[in-house]
C-alpha cells in the first residue's frame, strides 16, 4: 500500500505545502503488509521442515515411525497427481462436506432464525437442539452406518450433524442482537412481517451467519472424515485407514496433507464468501491503524 | 386544525418484580398542523414514552392518540417521520441507499427514488456523501442522513427524540439552525423531545414543559420570537428571560432525589 494521496486536491497548509499523513510506523507497515504472511509462513514451514529433517537424521528413526520430509514430499506428489485419489477420496469427501453442510444451514440457519425470533420456540426445543449436542456424536456413527450404509449418505449426515450447532447458535444470537430501534425503525415505515425480515433482520445477522459458516465448514470436514475412519468405502478417511493398514507412512503423511489443504481451501472459500456477502462489515473493512 | 390530538393518555409499565410503574399520568395535548412543538423536561420524565404513543410505536394504557388528515386522507396510510436518538442507520446501506429506505417500501421506482435522496442530501447539506457507508461519517453527519431519511417520503408529521443530544454543544448550535431552515421551507407538524432548555427555546412555537412522578404536563409556554431565529438571538433579553423562566421550572419539578442538573 502506498501513502501517496492521488485525488485531485491534496490539502495543503496555509503556506502552501502539500499535506500528507504521517509516514506509518515500522511495525504498522510490517502490520498493514497484505503479503506479509506469504513471507513468514513459507519462512516457518522451511524452519519446521529443517528441523524435522534434523531429528529424523540424528535419532536415525525408522522410515515406518517418521519418514523424512523429503520422501513424504515425493509421496505428497505423487498422490495428489493421482486422478484416482481425486476421483474417489478427495471428490466423496468433498461431496460429502457439501451436502452435510447444506443440509446443516437449512436446518441450521432455518431453525436459528425461528429460535431467535420466537421465545415461545426457543424454550421448546432447546432442550431437544441441545440434547443432540451433548451426545458424543463420534458415537452415534455407528448407528448411522447401520441405517444408511457405508457410503457417502452416513457421513453426509455426520458432518450436517457437527455443522448445524454452531450454524444455529450464531443465527439465534445474530436475529436477536438486532437493536430494538432497527425494529422501531421499520414499525413506523409500517414494514410487514416479511419486509421486516429481508430489509433488517436478515442483513444484520449476516455476519453472524458467516462467522458460524467458519466454524461449519471445519466441523463438517471432520465429520465427513471421522465417518470415513470409522466406516466407509471411499473419501480421504478411508484412504488414511488404507495406508496405515499398508504400513505406507510416508503415504499416509501425505494423505494428511492433502486433508489439510482440503480443509484450508473450504475455510478459504468461506472467508472470501466474507467480502462478497458483507463487505460493509467492520470484519472485511480495511483495518484504521490506531 | 389540530394534526395531533393526545387525549388523557396514561401509560403504565410492568416495572421490575412484578410492580407496575406509572409512567404518563393523563397527558392531554393539541398540536396544530404544521406547529413546532418541544417536549422538555429531566430525564426520566416520560418524553419518549410520549413520543413513542403518539408515534403508534407504543400503545396507552389509558386514552387514545388521533393524528387528524384534514381534508387529505390519503396521509392516513403514510407513515410518519421518526427520528432517534441514536441515527440508527442500516451498516450495510450506503448513506443514499438509507435514505431511499422509505421510498422502497413505498414503492417508488428506481430513477424517482434516486432524484428524490439527492434532494433530500441537498437539503441537510450532504450532497457528496450519497455514496458512502455509514461507519464513515461522523455522528452529526449520521444524524442529519436519519432526518433526510425521516423527511424522504414526505411525511406531514415528524417525530424526533433527542436527535442532537450525542453532539457537541457547537454542532448541536448548527444542527438546530439546520432543522429550523428545513421545517421553515417545509412546514411539517414536529414533535422535539429535548432536556436542553436553550434548544427547547430556540426551536419551538410551543414548550409543553413535562413532571415527573408521574409524568405530567407541567406547564406550557408559546415562544414568540420571530423566525428565523439566529445563534445570536439566544444572548438576547428576551431569550434569556425565557430560559431562566424554564429553568426555574424545571427545578420545581425535578424529583427531590439529586439527579444531573439539566444541560443547557
Ligand atoms: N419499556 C419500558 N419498561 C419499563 N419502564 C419503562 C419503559 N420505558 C420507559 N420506562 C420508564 O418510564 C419512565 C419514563 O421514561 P422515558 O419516557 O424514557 O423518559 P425520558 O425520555 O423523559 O427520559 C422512566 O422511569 C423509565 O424507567
Ligand atoms: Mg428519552
Amino acid at each position: 500500500m502506498t501513502t501517496t494521496d492521488q485525488r485531485p486536491s491534496a490539502p495543503t497548509s496555509p503556506s502552501g505545502q502539500l499535506l500528507r499523513p504521517p509516514p506509518p510506523t515500522w511495525s504498522q507497515r510490517l502490520r498493514n503488509n497484505r503479503w506479509l504472511s506469504f513471507y513468514t509462513s513459507p519462512l516457518l514451514i522451511a524452519l519446521f521442515l529443517l528441523a524435522w529433517k534434523l531429528y529424523v537424521e540424528i535419532t536415525d528413526l525408522s522410515r515406518f515411525v517418521l519418514p523424512p520430509p523429503e520422501a513424504v514430499f515425493s509421496s505428497f506428489i505423487e498422490q495428489i497427481t493421482d486422478p484416482f485419489v481425486w476421483q474417489t477420496h478427495i471428490w466423496t469427501t468433498f461431496y460429502e462436506v457439501m451436502m452435510g453442510l447444506a443440509l446443516a444451514i437449512v436446518l441450521g440457519v432455518g431453525l436459528g432464525l425461528l429460535i431467535g425470533k420466537s421465545p415461545l420456540f426457543d424454550r421448546i426445543a432447546r432442550p431437544f437442539i441441545v440434547g443432540t449436542q451433548v451426545v458424543p456424536k463420534v458415537a452415534l456413527v455407528p448407528l448411522f452406518i447401520l441405517w444408511l450404509g457405508f457410503g457417502p449418505s452416513s457421513k453426509v449426515v455426520m458432518a450436517a450433524l457437527l455443522a448445524f450447532f454452531p450454524l444455529l447458535i450464531n443465527t439465534s444470537f445474530g436475529i436477536r442482537s438486532v437493536p430494538g430501534s432497527m425494529h422501531d425503525l421499520m414499525t413506523t415505515l409500517k414494514a410487514s412481517r416479511w419486509e421486516r425480515f429481508w430489509r433488517a433482520d436478515l442483513p444484520y445477522t449476516m455476519p453472524f451467519i458467516l462467522a458460524g459458516m467458519e466454524l461449519a465448514v471445519v466441523q463438517a470436514t471432520i465429520g465427513a472424515i471421522v465417518g470415513e475412519y470409522l466406516g466407509g468405502d471411499k473419501g480421504l478417511g478411508r484412504y488414511a485407514v488404507n495406508l496405515q493398514n499398508g504400513l505406507q507412512v510416508d503415504k499416509l503423511f501425505g494423505a494428511i496433507l492433502i486433508m489439510a489443504l482440503f480443509g484450508f481451501t473450504l475455510y478459504s472459500i468461506v472467508t472470501g464468501a466474507r467480502r462478497l456477502l458483507i463487505p460493509w462489515h467492520e470484519s472485511v473493512q480495511p483495518r484504521r491503524t490506531p | 386544525m389540530s394534526a395531533i390530538k393526545v387525549e388523557g393518555v396514561s401509560k403504565v409499565f410492568a416495572g421490575a418484580g412484578g410492580q407496575s410503574m406509572l409512567a404518563l399520568s393523563d397527558v392531554s395535548l393539541d398540536i396544530a398542523d404544521g406547529e413546532f412543538v418541544v417536549l422538555l423536561g429531566p430525564s426520566g420524565c416520560g418524553k419518549t414514552t410520549l413520543l413513542r404513543i403518539i408515534g403508534q410505536l407504543e400503545s396507552p394504557t389509558v386514552g387514545r392518540v388521533r393524528l387528524d388528515h384534514g381534508d387529505r386522507p390519503e396521509r392516513a396510510d403514510r407513515p410518519l417521520g421518526f427520528v432517534f436518538q441514536e441515527a440508527t442507520l442500516m451498516p450495510w446501506r450506503t448513506t443514499g441507499a438509507n435514505v431511499a429506505l422509505p421510498l422502497e417500501m413505498a414503492g417508488m421506482g428506481r430513477r424517482e427514488r434516486t432524484e428524490k435522496v439527492r434532494e433530500m442530501l441537498t437539503l441537510v447539506g450532504l450532497p457528496e456523501a450519497e455514496n458512502k457507508l455509514p461507519h464513515q461519517l461522523s455522528g452529526g453527519m449520521r444524524q442529519r442522513v436519519s432526518i433526510a431519511r425521516a423527511l424522504a417520503h414526505d411525511p406531514q408529521v415528524l417525530l424526533m427524540d433527542e436527535p442532537f443530544g450525542a453532539l457537541d454543544a457547537q454542532t448541536r448550535d448548527m444542527m438546530n439552525v439546520e432543522l429550523q431552515r428545513i421545517w421553515l421551507e417545509n412546514r411539517k407538524t414536529v414533535v422535539f423531545v429535548t432536556h436542553s432548555v436553550s434548544e427547547a427555546v430556540f426551536l419551538a412555537d410551543r414548550i409543553v414543559m413535562l413532571g415527573t412522578k408521574p409524568g405530567h404536563i407541567h406547564s406550557i409556554t408559546e415562544v414568540t420570537l420571530p423566525r428565523p431565529r439566529t445563534i445570536d438571538m439566544t444572548e438576547s433579553a428576551e431569550f434569556r428571560h425565557l430560559t431562566a423562566e424554564l429553568r426555574r421550572q424545571i427545578g420545581e419539578v425535578q424529583d427531590t432525589e439529586a439527579r444531573p442538573a439539566v444541560s443547557a
